[in-house]
């Protein structure tokens, strides 16, 4: 076992762990974060999708030991201080149905938007490819991504207007 | 495999001599793995080699050099002049994995279905292999003659690949196919052609995916060297691949199709290397 | 119909912020202490063979473990409607992956690795792992005590013979019809099996605590339907419904795997044998294809006469369903295709032979579509071909053919309303159909394709559901209904009826999803019948509270309750507009009277909705007499496509579909169910496979080789368009949507790339290999081998069967 320390949605986290303990079960079973999902086990799915240093990763396919150090999000510490502009909008359009594939879907996009806050409906597509969902047909989440990046470009357009 | 231990080691040099030591118990780490859920019981050690600095891609005269543990995200967003390996990289698994894996990763060991290993063939790439006291440097062509296992033996770290920096006169291409898109490959094709005007000097062409180890395609090179960059010479050299291999069934698809799809991809591949000898690179 | 405010409108989902903010529990979010137990199960190497012994000995003095269970400890069988699934093989096994022990333990690792350790040794049977093994002479019985298992009495086993189920259904002379046809075709269809794939895979953690009550925490599309058939399956242990609790958190998705029971009640088993410590059984990947059930494969053969005017006058659908190693769910299926092959035409002269058959591979059971998007792949691919041989335009001989309103069922009771006419019409306008499109690619080609859809919710004649309502001190509701939340939105949908009737807005109403000891009673959450059903029995515990409401008041307040009505949280009355009583004064603590007493107390209402005039006890020889299913909902749907000449990949450049919802109670969500309908539908029509190994192994149980599509594989543009006919029966005239939306896909995928290439594919799925193959005249059937596709071996379109009195 080895004791590892790393920021865990913004917070010093210690715990101890075996060197074959994936990080999806280190949170789910050691640490009682159960937002990151296990859809599948062996990172076809994305339903475990977390940010690593801010980019999503499937914790199924890291192992706790490489974290040390660095900085890991789930979706619990997303919401912390209330619902993101992303969040509200998925809430507002009914987006999602069965709700699995939300926290690994909505991370995934919230990486997208912070690196790259004007894509291109191609560059959205391509940024959830890995965060499977077998409800919603992908499209209400691809046109609200789209539509918050909109409105946000323009707010931040207004404030530099109004600066 | 069952990962016993964790080691981060701090240097190039430490971690060459933690794997020397552990020999066959020792695993590289290289960002993420799929160890945990092989079947193989065998106890391994991981030496994870991620804070080594080996995450870079410099141009270094007439090579772009990409360190061994840079992410395939970072290649795909990394831009320069006539830079063409985001075109594969874009269509490696999905962002999430492109996020973690690193190229050292992903050519250590080769699968059937691995598409780097095609398009570094085509591109006569260099990977640079750390001994302990010394770097050697192997062209794709011997690197890619067999597993490359053999070659990390005594703790040997492959630290880097070197990919010569296209020319004007260089056309470049590559394409995967896949049943949905975050599929493995069907079929991946790569090839590059070194022209003189619209003749065609040299080229190398590379398949993957419905033969069993990525190799290059003598019969369609040949058929491509000295003709005319067009069509014609496209269709023809694309029909002689069957002259190099056998194609297999993959993901349900029969050998009939493989052959047939290997033969229209050896031609959409070459099409696009004369499109980025024009000036494409999209 | 009255003008609604809430029914018609698209609130927010009432579970959208949990999802959202990662606060909506799954089964296995729920914490269960350091106490909980984990089972393993091993699993059958053998498609067919005999038991001869499961050794446990090792297994158990294995670290960790606490308990190995086997078939020897719970000796019972189970099912929905017949009981030919085994808790445990008892002589035999049956398809690989068939749980033939369990191993509990402390930990996962440690149940897994003692699994290793249980030696099953087996003596090897003739496997059936092809139809016409299955039904060819002599064939080897799956179920040699067939005739012995209980069943519904709508069911007709054929003993002696691997036939589970054989529906046939009987309308006017099929023969003199085809007589009158001046043209007649007839031809063979195939579709392989699919498989669900919700991306939360089955979970239960099951409790038998020391007061002998079992709970199980499932994820389920049907807790009262387990809890009956687990009762029904243990009682020789005791147990009855009142000692089983099935609770059931959010459902990471369906599709009609999580209905009926599969391994829940290997959960049940290994708590009730762990008695007083919880168990949890959390099923992999790969265990979730292949044992649960998997959508049932079909060979479907055609026979359709028609005259020059268009009008069919005779057809004849013969099918042969791949149900697997038990039909206890599929033979339904199979049974609802039997009564409804016809499609949605007029048809007078009907044959229908719809046949369920076992066969040594994982079970079948519900997918969403229920059998309808197997037989009319077959069915809509038919009638392009057989409008095109006779001259006529496909989308006008639909039109010519059309079910109404009034037109007689092929088992003989009248069709219900639905505007197909309408939809049709709709689609066609939508993919500008008659306009051929030219491709700008010399390699491609653009083709369109149009089919018509319906389906009935396939239910016992018997099937309910049940709500309960009661107001809280706030004026705010709380709504307890037991049909599921699975993604559709069906909590939002009872919170809207409800709010409709009371007046009380959506977000003040709380609903969620059930615990079989406290909610009322619900069926199952399948057929895509709750919002009709439960929606039913909301409706009517929201009049009851209403006449509650009214009468308390008009009690405490002398006024005549004909005088008073609902609005805005408040009683009001028609003579005094200055009146008004906000619910939240009375609702629970009553209306004070002049002398300091109160009269009322907490208002609460029930409701509940059976289907009084459906009935299974139709002839078996034809199907005539009964009335089997509730209403029809009927829909069309097109799709314009661009095929690759040279690979033979199918792009998707457009998708309508129309469908006749008689009232969209939250349109947003009916067109939610058209988009990821449609998505599913062309994933199964173009490239999902599942592919097994000559000795019933199945080769691709994961999402790495099993592909189900990503955010970069969906079509570049869907319309979804709704119409509404009010169904009569139903609350505020709504009828079910949600499985009908990917019905049409195959077919419509299927004649457009026909259209395109002039290449007709009659074997699902539609790939890019057989387009590219058959392009070059490479017979597909001929090269494709023996591992590639799945029980349909050999060429299927000359398939014939010797099955004796057909």
């Amino acid at each position: 076992m080895k004791h590892i320390t790393f920021q865990l949605n913004g917070s010093a986290r210690s715990v101890w762990v075996g060197p074959n303990e994936t990080l999806l079960d280190v949170l789910r079973g050691k640490l009682g974060i159960k937002t990151p999902k296990e859809g599948c086990g062996r990172g076809d799915c994305g339903a475990c999708t977390v940010l690593l240093d801010g980019k999503a990763v499937r914790s199924c396919l890291i192992l706790a030991v490489e974290v040390e150090g660095q900085s890991v999000t789930t979706l619990e510490g997303v919401g912390q201080k209330g619902p993101t502009a992303l969040q509200k909008a998925f809430i507002e359009n009914n987006v999602f149905q069965c709700g699995f594939c939300a926290p690994g879907v909505i991370l995934a996009a919230s990486a997208l938007l912070a690196e790259n806050p004007k894509p291109s409906e191609a560059e959205v597509r391509e940024a959830l490819a890995g965060n499977l969902c077998r409800c919603t047909g992908y499209e209400p989440i691809v046109k609200t991504v789209l539509a918050v990046a909109k409105k946000t470009a323009r707010q931040s357009t207004s404030r530099r207007v109004r600066s | 495999m069952k990962l016993c231990a964790f080691i981060r080691p701090a240097s190039l040099s430490a971690a060459h001599e933690n794997l020397r030591e552990l020999g066959r118990e020792g695993m590289i780490l290289a960002g993420g793995t799929a160890l945990h859920f092989m079947q193989d019981h065998t106890p391994v050690t991981a030496v994870d080699i991620m804070s080594l600095g080996l995450s870079f891609i410099r141009e270094e005269g007439d090579y772009y050099n990409i360190g061994a543990t840079t992410s395939l995200a970072d290649i795909q967003r990394y831009r320069a002049p006539r830079w063409a390996m985001h075109e594969i990289c874009r269509r490696i698994s999905t962002h999430q994995i492109r996020n973690i894996s690193t190229i050292g990763g992903n050519i250590c060991r080769v699968f059937p279905w691995a598409d780097l290993p095609v398009i570094l063939l085509a591109m006569d790439a260099r990977m640079v292999i750390y001994t302990g006291s010394d770097e050697e440097e192997f062209p794709a062509d011997e690197y890619f003659k067999e597993q490359p296992a053999k070659r990390f033996l005594d703790g040997n770290i492959l630290t880097s690949v070197k990919i010569p920096q296209l020319k004007a006169h260089h056309g470049f291409g590559s394409i995967k196919v896949v049943r949905a898109e975050a599929a493995f490959a069907q079929v991946t094709i790569a090839a590059l052609l070194e022209l003189d005007g619209s003749t065609i000097k040299t080229a190398r062409v590379a398949a993957g995916g419905a033969i069993p180890f990525p190799r290059r395609l003598p019969s369609v090179e040949a058929a491509l060297g000295g003709q005319q960059a067009n069509e014609e010479t496209f269709k023809e050299a694309a029909a002689q691949a069957d002259a190099d291999v056998t194609w297999r069934g993959r993901e349900g698809m029969t050998p009939e199709y493989s052959r047939h799809l290997a033969e229209v991809t050896i031609y959409d591949a070459l099409e696009r290397a004369a499109a980025f000898a024009r000036g494409r690179n999209e | 119909m009255s003008k609604t405010t809430v029914v018609g409108a698209s609130p927010v989902r009432v579970d959208g912020l949990a999802k959202v903010m990662g606060s909506a529990q799954y089964v296995d979010d729920l914490d269960f202490g350091p106490g909980l137990l984990h089972a393993v199960v091993v699993e059958s190497t053998q498609a067919h063979a005999k038991l001869k012994k499961v050794d446990i000995s090792a297994a158990e003095k294995a670290p960790g473990v606490v308990r190995v269970i086997t078939g020897k400890d719970f000796p019972f069988t189970f099912g929905l409607y017949m009981h030919d699934r085994y808790i445990f093989p008892q002589d035999r096994v049956r398809f690989v992956g068939e749980q033939v022990a369990a191993v509990i333990a402390e930990t996962p690792e440690a149940a897994l690795r003692a699994a290793k350790l249980v030696k099953v040794h087996y003596e090897p049977l003739p496997a059936v792992l092809s139809l016409s093994d299955a039904l060819k002479k002599d064939a080897v019985l799956l179920h040699p005590k067939l005739d012995t298992y209980a069943r519904v009495p709508w069911f007709y086993p054929q003993a002696g013979t691997n036939i589970a189920h054989w529906r046939k259904t009987r309308k006017g002379d099929v023969e003199k019809g085809f007589k009158q046809a001046d043209y007649i075709l007839e031809d063979t269809y195939t579709v392989p099996r699919y498989a669900h794939c919700p991306i939360e895979p089955h979970a239960v953690t099951g409790l038998y605590d020391l007061s002998g009550r079992l709970t199980l925490w499932a994820s389920s599309q049907s807790p009262f339907a387990q809890r009956n058939v687990m009762a029904i399956a243990l009682k020789p242990l005791g147990l009855s419904h009142r000692d089983i609790r099935i609770v059931t958190p959010y459902v990471g998705g369906g599709f009609g795997g999580k209905a009926g029971v599969s391994m829940e009640i290997i959960a049940a088993v290994a708590a009730i044998a762990m008695k007083g410590r919880p168990v949890k059984l959390h099923w992999t990947r790969e265990q979730e294809f292949m044992n649960t059930s998997q959508r049932q494969g079909v060979i479907a053969r055609v026979k359709m006469g028609v005259k020059k005017s268009g009008e069919i006058v005779a057809l004849e659908h013969t099918l042969h369903w791949d149900a697997g190693a038990s039909a206890e769910y599929g033979a339904n299926v199979v049974n609802a295709v039997g009564l409804s092959a016809t499609g949605p035409y007029r048809v007078p002269n009907v044959k229908i032979d719809s046949v369920c058959v076992y066969t040594n591979m994982p079970p079948c059971g519900a997918y969403r579509g229920f059998g309808y998007s197997e037989f009319h792949f077959g069915l809509e691919s038919h009638m392009t071909r057989v409008a095109q041989a006779i001259g006529m335009d496909p989308v006008e001989f639909r039109r010519i053919n059309a079910i109404r309103e009034g037109d007689t069922l092929a088992y003989g009771a009248p069709m219900n309303a639905g505007d197909l006419q309408g939809a049709i019409d709709q689609v066609a306008k939508e993919i500008r159909w008659g306009k051929p499109v030219k491709s700008k690619k010399s390699n491609t080609a653009i083709g369109k394709g149009l089919a018509c859809f319906w389906k009935a919710p396939a239910m016992p004649p018997n099937a309910s559901s049940a709500a309960f309502l009661k107001f809280n001190e706030d004026g705010s509701l709380n709504l307890t209904v037991s049909g599921m939340e699975i993604g559709q939105g069906f909590l939002t949908v009872m919170a809207q009826i409800a709010s409709e009737v009371l007046t009380v807005p959506v977000e003040k109403i709380r609903v969620e999803t059930p615990d079989t000891d406290r909610n009322p009673y619900e069926w199952q959450t399948v057929g895509s019948h709750v919002t009709w059903s439960c929606g039913n029995a909301v409706r009517a515990a929201a009049e009851e509270v209403k006449a509650k409401l009214l009468a308390t008041v008009g009690r405490a307040r002398k006024l005549k309750v004909k005088d008073l009505y609902l609005a805005d949280e408040c009683v009001k009355s028609r003579t005094d507009a200055t009146f008004s009583m906000p619910f939240r004064e009375f609702v629970i603590d009553g209306i004070m009277q002049p002398k300091g007493n109160f009269i009322g107390g907490p208002i609460q209402g029930s409701g509940m909705f059976m289907p009084e005039f459906t009935s299974a006890l139709g002839d078996p020889a034809t199907s005539q007499g009964g009335h089997p299913n509730v209403h029809y909902t009927v829909g069309c749907a097109g799709v314009i496509l661009e095929v690759d000449k040279e690979t033979g990949k199918t792009t998707i450049l457009k998708a309508a579909l129309a469908i006749d919802a008689g009232k969209a109670v939250h349109p947003e969500l009916v067109k939610g169910q058209i988009v990821g309908g449609i998505v599913q539908g062309l994933a199964t029509a173009l490239y999902e496979d599942i592919r097994y190994a000559p000795n019933g192994r199945l080769l691709n149980p994961n999402f790495t080789d099993y592909k189900i599509p990503t955010a970069l594989d969906c079509p570049q543009e869907i319309v979804p368009i709704i119409l509404e006919t009010p169904q009569p029966d139903g609350p505020f005239g709504a009828r079910g949507v949600a499985e009908h939306t990917m019905i049409a896909c195959a077919p419509m995928v299927a004649d457009a790339i026909a259209d395109a290439i002039g290449v007709r594919l009659q074997t699902m799925p539609l790939t890019a290999e057989k387009v590219a193959l058959a392009l070059r005249g490479i017979d597909y059937d001929e090269v494709k081998g023996d591992n590639l596709g799945f029980c349909f071996r050999g060429r299927p379109c000359d398939y014939s069967f010797s099955i004796a009195g057909q």
